[in-house]
C-alpha cells in the first residue's frame, strides 16, 4: 500500500460499462449501461442509443429539463434507484461558471456521472511549531462512505450559493466553527479526478481551503453527519493514507494535496512526481 | 490582461511533428524534423527512421552513450546549433533519478528531453501580508536575459541531489547560508510540456517556499542576477497579470505560489483552469 494507490484508485477507468450523457449536444456525464437501458422507458424525456443518452428535443429550457428529468428520477427512486437521496439540487453545467443546463438531485447526479464540485477544509492547529489537523470520523448513517475518515469540514456545492458562503455554512453544520472564524479560511487550490468503476462515474472537483484554528477550539458536530473528531499530527495522516483506505477516497486526494503543500510529502518520496501530477486527473472544464 | 495569459503558452504540442527519441526501450524525448535530418549524418551514433530516433546498439553503457553523443553535439555546436552552450551535463532517462546517459544542457529542449529544476519562493511575512523576493536576470545570461526571476532557481544537473543543488544555487544566486537553505520547504511540483523558441520544454520543477527573516538581504555571487527587489504581493500580482516581464516558468511558479497562499479567489472564473494547467503534463509514455 502506498500514497500512489490512493491516487490510482481515483483514476480507475472502465469506460466500456458506460455511455455518454449529452445535453444540447454537450457531453456532461457518463451513465452506466443498466441505468441507460432503464431510461429507454421514458422516451418523452430521454433518447437512448447504444453510445449515448440524450435529452428529448422538446426539452428546450433548463426549467423544462429540470422538471422532466426530476419527475423520472422520482419514479426511479421508488424502484430503488439512487440510494442516498438527499433532496439537494445540483447544477449540471459544462463548467463551474457556465449557466446550468439543468438541475439534478445530488444522488442522481452521481449516477449520471456529471461533474460535482465540493469545498474541503483542512482545520489546522499549530502547537510548538508543529502542525496538526482535525480529522473527522463520518457518521455510520452517511449514504457515502459511512464510518470513513474525513476532513473537519467538506461538502458538495449546491445550486444558488457561492463557494465561500457554502464553506461557512458547512463549517457551522459539521463542526460548529463560528462564521467569523470560518471566514479566515484561505483558498489553496483544487484537486480533480474522474473514476469510472462499477455502476458509478464519479467526476469531482474539490476546492481546497486551509484554516488555522486556535489551539483551544474543539469542533462539535451539529448535523449528525460526524461521529467524532480527533486532532492528528500530519505524520499520522500520511501514515494512515499510505497504509490503509480508512479515508474516504476523494478526501484522500484533498489530504495528499494538503500534505504536499506543507512539505510532509516531499521529493524524497520516489513517487513524488506521480503523486503531484495525479492530483488533477480529470478532463479540463467544459471538455467532459 | 490576466494571470491566465501567462499560462496561455501551456498547450499540448502536436507530437506527430516529432520523432520519439527511444533509448533502451524507453521514450526519453521528442526530436523535430530538422534535427532528425541533421543527425542522419551520424549513423554511428544516432539511428534515425521514419518515426523514431535511437542510439546505435553498440553504445551499451552510460559512459559510452554520453561520450558518443557529446562528440556529435560538439561538432554541431560549431555549426551554430544549441545556442547558449553551458558545459552542464543533464541526465536523460525515463524518470527522475533514472539516467541512461547525459547531454549538454543547451541541447535538452532540442531533444525534447525532460529537464528538472528547483525554484525557491523567498518571501517575508509582514503581518497578514507577504512580500516576495524577485531577481532580475543578468543581461548577459544566454537565456531570458533581463527577465524577472526567483530568489533562487536553477536546473537540476547530473550528479547532484536536490538538496545539494539547493545549497549550491542558494549560495551562488543569493548568498543564502546553509542554515537558511535548510528552512526551504518542498511544496509540490509543476510540470508542463510546451513549444517555445528553444524547442520543446518538457519540464518538472520542484518548488520550495522559504520564509526569510525581515533583515535578510540577498547578494548575488555568480553574476547571474543583476539586482533583487522585495515586492509586496500586490505588485507581484500586477506584474504577472499585466506584463510578460517574468521569465515564463517563473511566472508559472509564482502563480502557483499565489494560489497556494490564498491570493487568488476560488470564485475567480479562471481559477480551475489556472490550477489545472499547472498540474499535469500530458502522458507521453
Amino acid at each position: 500500500m502506498s500514497l500512489l494507490d490512493r491516487i490510482r484508485y481515483c483514476q480507475e477507468r472502465d469506460t466500456a460499462r458506460f455511455r455518454r450523457f449529452l445535453v444540447t449536444g454537450r457531453p456532461l456525464g457518463w451513465i452506466a449501461q443498466e441505468l441507460g437501458e432503464r431510461l429507454r422507458g421514458f422516451p418523452g424525456v430521454f433518447a437512448v442509443s447504444s453510445e449515448a443518452v440524450q435529452l428529448a428535443d422538446g426539452l428546450d429550457s433548463a426549467e423544462r429539463r429540470t422538471r422532466a428529468v426530476g419527475d423520472v428520477m422520482l419514479r426511479l427512486r421508488e424502484e430503488g434507484w439512487f440510494p442516498g437521496w438527499r433532496g439537494e439540487a445540483f447544477a449540471v453545467a459544462p463548467s463551474f461558471h457556465a449557466a446550468p443546463l439543468l438541475q439534478l438531485e445530488r444522488a442522481a447526479a452521481r449516477a449520471f456521472g456529471v461533474r460535482c464540485y465540493c469545498v474541503q477544509l483542512n482545520g489546522i492547529v499549530e502547537r510548538d511549531g508543529e502542525l496538526q489537523t482535525w480529522i473527522a470520523r463520518r457518521s455510520l448513517s452517511k449514504p457515502v462512505g459511512p464510518g470513513k475518515l474525513d476532513q473537519i469540514v467538506g461538502g458538495g456545492q449546491p445550486v444558488g450559493i457561492g463557494l465561500r458562503d457554502n464553506l461557512i455554512k458547512e463549517c457551522a453544520e459539521e463542526a460548529s466553527i463560528p462564521a467569523a472564524l470560518a471566514r479566515q479560511a484561505r483558498p489553496v487550490g483544487a484537486v480533480a479526478y474522474r473514476r469510472q468503476a462499477g455502476d458509478l462515474c464519479d467526476d469531482e472537483v474539490l476546492f481546497n481551503y486551509d484554516l488555522l484554528l486556535p489551539p483551544d477550539f474543539a469542533p462539535l458536530n451539529a448535523d449528525g453527519e460526524v461521529a467524532g473528531f480527533e486532532l492528528w499530527p500530519l505524520a499520522r495522516v500520511k501514515a494512515v493514507l499510505a497504509e490503509s483506505d480508512e479515508f474516504l477516497f476523494d478526501v484522500a486526494l484533498s489530504l495528499i494535496d494538503f500534505l504536499v503543500r506543507h512539505g510532509v510529502i516531499g521529493p524524497s518520496d520516489p513517487d513524488y512526481i506521480a503523486i503531484c501530477e495525479g492530483l488533477w486527473s480529470a478532463p479540463p472544464e467544459g471538455a467532459a | 490582461m490576466s494571470l491566465l495569459d501567462r499560462l496561455a503558452m501551456i498547450r499540448e504540442p502536436d507530437l506527430s511533428r516529432y520523432r520519439r527519441f527511444v533509448v533502451d526501450g524507453h521514450t526519453v524525448g521528442w526530436v523535430g524534423a530538422d534535427l532528425a535530418a541533421r543527425l542522419r549524418g551520424h549513423g554511428d551514433v544516432f539511428v534515425v527512421d521514419g518515426a523514431t530516433i535511437g542510439l546505435s546498439p553498440h553504445l551499451g553503457s552510460y559512459g559510452a552513450r554520453t561520450a558518443a553523443v557529446a562528440r556529435v553535439l560538439q561538432s554541431m555546436r560549431a555549426e551554430g546549433w544549441f545556442r547558449g552552450w553551458r558545459n552542464e551535463p543533464y541526465p536523460v532517462g525515463p524518470s527522475f533519478g533514472a539516467g541512461l546517459f547525459e547531454i549538454e544542457r543547451a541541447a535538452v529542449p532540442s531533444f525534447g528531453v525532460c529537464a528538472y529544476g528547483i525554484h525557491v519562493n523567498g518571501f517575508v511575512r509582514d503581518g497578514a501580508n507577504l512580500r516576495l523576493w524577485v531577481g532580475r536576470r543578468s543581461r548577459h545570461k544566454p537565456t531570458y536575459p533581463g527577465q524577472l526571476d526567483h530568489l533562487v532557481a536553477g536546473g537540476q544537473p547530473a550528479g547532484l541531489s536536490l538538496a545539494e543543488n539547493l545549497l549550491k544555487e542558494g549560495a551562488e544566486e543569493a548568498s543564502l547560508t546553509p542554515e537558511l537553505v535548510g528552512r526551504a520547504k518542498p511544496v509540490g511540483i509543476l510540470s508542463y510540456l510546451l513549444e517555445n523558441e528553444e524547442g520543446l520544454r518538457n519540464d518538472v520543477l520542484f518548488t520550495y517556499d522559504l520564509e526569510l527573516p525581515a533583515d535578510f538581504t540577498p547578494a548575488n555571487a555568480d553574476g547571474e542576477i543583476e539586482e533583487f527587489f522585495l515586492w509586496p504581493i500586490e505588485r507581484v500580482i500586477r506584474e504577472l497579470s499585466d506584463t510578460a516581464n517574468f521569465k515564463f516558468n517563473v511566472a508559472f511558479v509564482n502563480i502557483d505560489f499565489l494560489i497556494r497562499h490564498g491570493f487568488v479567489d476560488a470564485e475567480d472564473p479562471d481559477y480551475l483552469e489556472l490550477v489545472r494547467r499547472l498540474r499535469r503534463r500530458p502522458d507521453l509514455r
